[in-house]
């Protein structure tokens, strides 16, 4: 089985015997033993979610590993953090996604609701789009923050509000959801800058990170 | 007072019962209960301090958040340090500024001359009364004690702030040598006596292009 394991807070070690990994491109930074390293383009999704990331423009540039030995992954100074699915659906941002194996099935999804304002938003608000990579099965994957990443437990009657722009990823049973707080100061330019959220309702947990990505004009 | 709270050393988490707290302006990652956020014009510290923080083009983007909820905090993934005055002045710089309790009492401060050469502005934000502030910095903050028998001299660009009863003095080392550009990097100075702390990060702030 694919052994996930945090060599320290900014460098993820994976241990391969005749298998596969993932891993954002060019996150490798050395390897022991016999190791492939390839651009993957389909990383578990097959072509029509290659088709949809292309069509989404939601990129998710992978290389595989396949082999047995050690390779150890680090990403700008990045911290590091192990999940573990059990069954679960984990929805993460593709810029935060850091390595996975074929024991989960990937996917692109549409996170936020449908209509004008939205589609305006994430266009100009997020700059990241909502489309976001879904991953779903029994098995680890790795995620990559600014500063560590936290796990905010949601609960029935608990609602989260979370900023877009320091939103990593969700797994559980959660709706979400892109609120706006949008009136005439927001219009006139006096906002607080915290106009779009995104809400997440249910049982679960919403990770975010201490950092708010810059959103580009 | 509002309680805030270290959730790990980049992430501030506030907890409002009914009450006011002011951030910098888009520092909020996430929240929940009822709260509503909205720019602050007036930085709690009346018009005259607006005026002033327009003239020194001291520019502190700031909100009000406000109502009943747990709201969390963060910018960049800067270190964050909560300090708490009780009946304390705290001058900060104002980049260095995440969160403030709405019971203190902030204004701007001349800060000496400093601003001409590090590009920080000539004034800092001063925060008086009793309650909690949260500091960004790169790197841990770092308390350093100012005795009166033990001045400390600190990088204009690594000061964050100083609370107690503390002055401040700007220092030259200017021979033949820093004249002809062969400066070791440290020509200018900022100097404090008196007894009080003096924070500083372990980070020189870059300074703006010119």
């Amino acid at each position: 089985m694919v052994a996930y394991t945090l060599i320290n807070e900014k460098m993820l070690a994976v241990g391969l015997t005749r298998e596969r990994v993932y891993a954002k491109k060019g996150s490798m930074i050395s390897y022991q033993g016999d190791l492939r390293f390839q651009r993957s383009f389909l990383a578990g999704g097959g072509i029509q979610n290659l088709a949809m990331r292309q069509a989404t423009k939601e990129e998710l540039l992978v290389m595989s590993a396949q082999g047995t030995g050690q390779a150890y992954y680090a990403y700008n100074g990045l911290y590091v953090t192990v999940i573990t699915l059990e069954g679960e659906t984990m929805y993460v941002e593709s810029d935060s996604l850091l390595a996975f194996d074929d024991r989960l099935r990937i996917g692109t999804v549409f996170l936020g609701n449908q209509g004008a304002i939205q589609g305006m938003i994430k266009g100009v608000v997020t700059d990241q789009g909502l489309f976001t990579t879904r991953l779903e099965g029994q098995g680890e994957l790795a995620i990559v923050s600014h500063g560590n990443a936290i796990a905010l437990e949601v609960e029935p009657q608990k609602p989260i509000f979370v900023d877009p722009n320091a939103y990593i990823g969700h797994k559980g049973q959660l709706q979400s959801q892109l609120v706006t707080d949008i009136n005439w100061k927001t219009l006139i330019g006096k906002t607080s800058g915290e106009s779009y959220q995104l809400k997440f309702v249910g049982a679960g947990a919403v990770y975010i990170q201490a950092y708010e990505r810059e959103t580009q004009p | 007072m509002t309680l805030f709270k270290l959730k790990n050393d980049r992430l501030l988490e506030t907890i409002l019962k009914q009450e006011k707290v002011m951030a910098l302006a888009g520092s909020m990652v996430a929240y929940e209960g009822s709260v509503k956020f909205e720019k602050a014009l007036l930085g709690g510290e009346g018009l005259l301090g607006v005026v002033k923080r327009k003239f020194t083009s001291e520019t502190v983007d700031l909100m009000v958040c406000k109502g009943t909820g747990t709201i969390y905090f963060a910018h960049k993934a800067k270190e964050v340090s909560v300090i708490s005055l009780e009946g304390e002045k705290l001058v900060v710089e104002s980049s260095n500024l995440l969160a403030s309790d709405d019971s203190l009492k902030t204004d701007v401060a001349f800060a000496g001359l400093r601003g001409a050469t590090s590009g920080q502005g000539l004034f800092t934000t001063t925060l008086e009364g009793i309650g909690s502030v949260a500091l960004l910095s790169e790197g841990n903050l770092i308390m350093l004690e100012v005795s009166s028998s033990y001045p400390l001299c600190v990088d204009p660009d690594a000061f964050v702030g100083y609370k107690g009863n503390v002055r401040q003095e700007f220092i030259f080392d200017v021979n033949w040598k820093t004249v002809v550009g062969e400066t070791s990097g440290e020509t200018y100075q900022l100097k404090f006596t008196g007894s009080g702390v003096v924070y500083i990060q372990p980070s020189e702030r870059q300074k703006p292009q010119s």
